[in-house]
């Protein structure tokens, strides 16, 4: 257990620059943008004022006041290349062992006891930082919220809270929402863990037609079980949710167990 | 004793690199493992800690599959690279209960180097010199040098070379593979030949000397010149 937590504190050691660098620069980039579109929404009705020689009352009936839906409309292609920077950072932290400036790989493996930690201490290091940034995209919102309300003038904007309604599936502020959430990234985490960890022990074409079959037999299970359960008409929904919860939670076993027998069994310096 | 019987290992489609290989290292001595390049040596190291899985063949102990006995010292740098010495040498008695801090401080002191310096900066004889700290430090009877001397001068082959004959070697049995045999073959106790994945050959030195007359060297001439 010691060993499993400092492992996952040198794991986070190796990437709290890079982690906060991301994190700082996708919640300036979100403020700042929910900043730019008051200005820009603001110097848009005087222009419209100043053009059509109209009141300020008349030019917000024809023009329309600004919401923050509106304004933080970028907020969904910020928080997708978070996640696809998530995703590239659940690959680089274990090609960087084997590709970095050292072979830390060997160190890894050759740690006395079990090799289950290294794969845990990494899956931690994803779980938290995938944690914190679900928790500060909301810290954010809430904040470029607050600005926008204290940057842009009382008539100029709808007083109701709306975020974009993509982000609004991601943060229902619901806690069963969020745990869902957590959970099918820490899935995908797992997921990707068990296709490098096939690279790594099968090498080249073997390990390429592994990794195909296992994305096959992914979809086969999870998207063709859907498509059979649904089709069958047979059970309530109630009963399918239960059923796919059961097949989601199995496979989730799977992927983590495949790859703690890839470490143990298969893989290779 | 650490025995090694049977290792088989293919790479893919590729002809096998290691076809059957038998061989074992005594407590308290060196054994060499000879090889040209590409003949498995390193390979062979590797399949002993469990750092590539083999097709076959087991590994034993002093008669238990274990590896906790073995300590590795690869030709590469296994710290991560924002390390000093002093964060590698914390990390190491972290992890491992076997560590042996003094050790490691007198060989340190004996190497000239410096706890704060970065351990990705270092020359390669003082990377060199490190990795062998990491190793001789962990109390474990067992240790294997993948080419201690591969690419280091003169004078840093000698201080490496005088750790073999020193007290640090007590009770300890070493497998090494190298190709600078002239250096260290006065330290050297028993020589395995390696060629197309298999032992052609086995001698204890000092019989190789007396009885045959020859040298490690000439004997490898005759091994792999033919």
């Amino acid at each position: 257990m010691k060993q499993y937590l400092m492992l996952t504190n040198e794991e986070l050691k190796r990437s709290w620059k890079m982690i906060v660098s991301v994190i700082l620069a996708m919640a300036s980039i979100e403020i700042l943008t929910v900043v730019g579109r008051v200005i820009y929404h603001e110097r848009q009705i005087k222009e419209y004022m100043s053009y059509s020689k109209l009141t300020e009352s008349e030019a917000l009936r024809s023009f329309g006041k600004l919401s923050f839906g509106l304004a933080s409309v970028y907020f969904g292609y910020i928080v997708l290349v978070g996640i696809v920077l998530v995703i590239l950072y659940a690959v680089q932290i274990w090609y960087r062992d084997w590709f970095g400036e050292s072979k830390y790989i060997y160190r890894l493996l050759l740690l006395p006891g079990s090799r289950a930690k290294i794969f845990f201490a990494k899956f931690t290091s994803l779980a938290l930082v995938i944690i914190s940034f679900i928790g500060l995209q909301w810290v954010v919102i809430q904040l470029s919220y607050a600005i926008f309300n204290w940057l842009i003038k009382d008539d100029y904007r709808t007083s109701s809270f709306n975020i974009p309604i993509e982000l609004n599936q991601l943060y229902t502020m619901n806690l069963i929402d969020t745990l869902i959430l957590v959970v099918l990234a820490l899935f995908i985490v797992s997921f990707l863990f068990m296709l490098v960890l096939l690279e790594r022990s099968y090498r080249k074409v073997k390990g390429l037609l592994f990794i195909v079959l296992e994305v096959v037999a992914f979809f086969i299970i999870m998207v063709g079980g859907m498509y059979v359960i649904e089709k069958l008409d047979f059970f309530l929904s109630q009963e399918i949710s239960a059923i796919m919860l059961a097949i989601f939670v199995l496979y989730f076993v799977y992927t983590i167990w495949k790859s703690l027998r890839l470490l143990k069994w298969k893989i290779s310096v | 004793m650490l025995e090694v019987h049977g290792l088989k290992k293919r790479y893919g489609r590729k002809k096998p690199i290691l076809e059957g290989v038998s061989f074992s290292v005594r407590p308290d001595s060196i054994t060499c493992l000879i090889g040209l390049n590409g003949e498995g040596k390193s390979t062979i190291l590797k399949a002993i800690m469990g750092l590539v899985p083999v097709d076959a063949g087991t590994v034993l102990v002093d008669g238990e599959v274990s590896r906790e006995k073995i300590a590795f010292v690869p030709d590469l740098q296994t710290m991560p690279g924002y390390m000093t010495i002093g964060d590698a040498l914390l990390y190491m008695s972290d992890y491992y209960p076997d560590w042996n801090p003094k050790v490691a401080e007198e060989l340190m002191g004996l190497f000239k180097l410096l706890t704060t310096d970065k351990i990705l900066e270092l020359s390669k004889g003082n990377q060199a010199k490190f990795s062998l700290v990491l190793g001789f430090a962990l109390d474990r009877p067992y240790l294997l040098l993948d080419e201690p001397f591969a690419g280091i001068d003169l004078f840093t082959k000698e201080q490496i070379a005088w750790i073999f004959s020193s007290h640090y070697m007590e009770g300890r049995g070493i497998l090494m593979t190298t190709h600078e045999i002239i250096e260290i073959e006065h330290l050297i106790d028993r020589v395995v030949f390696l060629q197309d994945g298999r032992i052609i050959d086995e001698h204890d030195t000092e019989e190789m000397r007396e009885v045959y007359g020859k040298s490690v060297q000439d004997r490898m001439r005759e091994v792999y010149q033919r």
